[in-house]
């Protein structure tokens, strides 16, 4: 668990999720594959900066009429908007049952093979080649 | 009052350790002459970068963000953009902002030195295309570049001493989307290494090149440069902050008083002083260093240190493909290039052209960000995940980098408010937009999307102008005439003959492509310039 939100905090953290990144089929909920705060710890500390902010907005909503307030947000106050932006998308995308649902593995080591650069040119690199002069000579 | 700690006075100061410090303090070292460079920043090593993390997109909108005001880091100076429509942006570190670039290597073209002649706008170089060419070939064999020879847009153009990297399905479906017009592109050229190359290691495509290379393989001067400068004797002051260049009773050049991590004030001293403290840092130290003999600005007879700040503002269109491109792969770094519309054709209404460059997209933060353009239902919602997951690797980031005429209301002064860390006035950019760039992007823009629609992509998202940059050229211009230019064809001022500048200030136009090319090439031809005429060379003391 964390200790940078009370548990109010963190039921509506979870509420605003299931607003803004609801479960259907396989995309699961925010608050089934995060329920240690683990990767909820990983982007605060990544984004420590904006915690304090992401406190008082938490304060302010109203666990009764989220989506309203977060739809009202997205156009009026977009700058608190964002704040919970970040960590709710930035949580959720960033646990790998997520990644998965969405074809993101993350970013890799994938060294290419020998001959990958050559293989992709192949077939197109004699049109670019080919290319008409449509550039300007200078006169020296 | 500043200690006199140093005895010795060496040959050359140099101020600031990015590309074009470190190939001037390399050429220099290696020349016999002892050699100081003053960097503000420090040291960075690979694992430090957040490549590898998965909330590497989150670190890279905070400590590892590319504007200095939002990273916020002691060493960077903040500059003040309340008037700016761009904001101008840089890294301090040894190797400058090419620790946070992405690579993308460009050499202008022969027209771009001669707008004023061919279009009537600008000014001339003092200098040609093919003046510079030898040291496009020498700075690109040093710096390792990756590509293909051959591009029909250079008839004398670059030869990359490294093959390229993998284009990619980004680079393969928008090459087919041009190909399919008969438009110009070319597989890119990055200051990326696609096999080991001196002290680089090959990219593994993390694709996180703009927040710093966690595998040492993106070309950045700290890792290229730095080390053979240093083997060569060149001593590097880090946590070293300039707020002076000093003068002898002569009017010379004679060293800079700086600020250390804990406040101290040093003189450090200097025969010939070199500037490479970059476009806005540059007219930022002649406009703190003015005097009684330089009331309005070292070096600044002209009234033109500051001013024809030049930004390259870019429109960028991401598009949207059926197909699976893993478009979060590296190396980002650009994967095709095209000039089509580079050469200006006054007809259309502007002068100018810009470079086009595809590039991937990263990770879902930046689709969640693409898809809000769209409104609340389009990245929140039922099937938010859904909608992420047809951006995610599916796309394809166009970008526009449009040529940007040197106007003299776009200008960076000093700030009278903000200040840095040390106190120091920082610098303020005012700059806009100009009617001549809108026209440009805005034609630029409609041409991609007849390319984007070849492409076969399903959708598009439309950025219509960046609001940064860390493209910075213009603010102590280069030209033959004193009364118009603050520095000769060589970089050495008009009116200190020796204190010479080497960063993008003294471009006098800045083409339509990334300029590190032409700013490394530039310091390389001045370093070459003083050592061959360091016997006659006026000096300090």
């Amino acid at each position: 668990m964390t200790e940078l939100l009370s548990q109010e905090q963190i039921n509506v953290f979870w509420a605003i999720a299931d607003v803004l990144v609801p479960p259907s089929g396989s995309a699961p909920a925010l608050r089934e594959v995060d329920a240690e705060l683990a990767w909820f710890e990983r982007v605060a500390a990544a984004r420590a900066d904006l915690v304090p902010r992401l406190q008082v907005v938490l304060a302010g909503m109203d666990p009764d009429r989220l989506e309203a307030q977060l739809r009202s947000m997205f156009d009026n106050d977009r700058v608190d908007f964002e704040v919970l932006a970040v960590f709710v998308a930035g949580t959720y995308y960033l646990i790998p049952e997520v990644r998965t649902v969405i074809g993101y593995p993350g970013q890799l080591r994938l060294p290419p093979s020998q001959d990958e650069a050559i293989d992709q040119l192949e077939d197109l690199i004699d049109q670019a080649s080919s290319h008409q002069w449509i550039f300007r000579t200078i006169p020296s | 009052m500043a200690s006199s700690d140093v005895e010795e006075i060496p040959d050359v100061l140099i101020i600031g350790s990015g590309p074009s410090g470190a190939i001037v303090a390399g050429e220099l070292s290696a020349h016999g002459f002892s050699v100081v460079c003053l960097e503000q920043g420090e040291w960075h090593n690979n694992d430090e970068f957040p490549g590898r993390q998965p909330e590497w997109e989150l670190l890279g909108a905070n400590k590892w963000h590319r504007d200095q005001n939002i990273r916020r880091t002691p060493s960077d100076y903040p500059v003040e953009v309340s008037q700016s429509d761009i904001t101008p942006i840089m890294f301090a570190g040894v190797g400058g902002s090419s620790v946070l670039y992405g690579g993308h290597w460009m050499r202008m073209l022969p027209s771009d030195f001669r707008m004023h002649s061919l279009d009537g706008v600008a000014t001339d170089w003092p200098l040609t295309y093919d003046e510079l060419a030898p040291f496009y070939d020498a700075v690109e064999s040093a710096v390792g570049t990756a590509g293909v020879p051959g591009d029909p847009a250079y008839l004398r153009g670059p030869n990359p001493p490294l093959p390229p990297h993998p284009i990619g399905g980004v680079g393969r479906t928008a090459a087919r989307g041009l190909a399919s017009l008969g438009w110009h592109w070319w597989p890119a050229s990055n200051a990326i290494a696609s096999q080991r190359f001196g002290g680089l290691t090959p990219c593994v495509r993390w694709g996180t090149c703009e927040t710093g290379c966690p595998e040492g393989a993106k070309a950045s001067f700290d890792l290229t440069h730095w080390p053979k400068a240093l083997n060569a004797g060149t001593r590097l002051v880090t946590g070293a902050r300039v707020r002076q260049v000093t003068l002898d009773s002569r009017g010379r050049a004679d060293g800079a008083l700086y600020l250390d991590r804990l406040g101290r004030e040093h003189h450090q001293r200097g025969r010939m002083v070199v500037l490479a403290a970059n476009g806005v840092g540059t007219p930022r130290l002649l406009l703190l260093s003015s005097s009684p003999r330089f009331p309005d600005g070292l070096a600044n007879g002209s009234g033109m240190v500051g001013k024809r700040l030049m930004l390259h503002p870019t429109s960028a269109i991401t598009a949207v493909y059926e197909e699976d491109l893993k478009s979060w792969m590296g190396p980002a770094g650009q994967a095709i290039y095209s000039l089509q519309f580079y050469e200006t054709d006054l007809n259309r209404g502007f002068a100018g052209g810009a470079k086009w460059e595809c590039v991937p997209t990263g990770g879902p933060m930046r689709a969640v960000e693409l898809l809000s353009q769209d409104g609340f239902d389009s990245a929140w919602g039922p099937g938010a995940q859904d909608r992420v997951r047809s951006v995610v690797g599916h796309s394809v980031h166009w970008g526009i980098l449009a040529n940007d005429l040197p106007d003299e209301s776009n200008r960076i002064t000093l700030d009278p408010v903000l200040k840095d860390s040390d106190g120091i006035a920082a610098p303020r950019s005012n700059y806009r937009i100009s009617e001549n760039s809108q026209r440009l992007l805005a034609f630029h823009r409609e041409k991609m999307n007849q390319a984007i629609s070849a492409s076969g992509a399903l959708r598009t998202f439309e950025e219509s102008t960046s609001v940064e940059a860390g493209h910075l050229m213009g603010t102590a211009t280069m030209g033959d005439d004193p009364e118009t230019s603050v520095v000769d064809k060589w970089g050495v001022t008009h009116e200190v003959p020796n204190l010479c500048i080497v960063d993008g200030s003294v471009m006098p136009t800045g083409g339509g492509v990334n300029p590190t090319a032409t700013i490394a090439a530039l310091a390389l031809r001045a370093a070459t310039h003083l050592v061959s005429q360091a016997r006659w060379q006026e000096v300090s003391g």
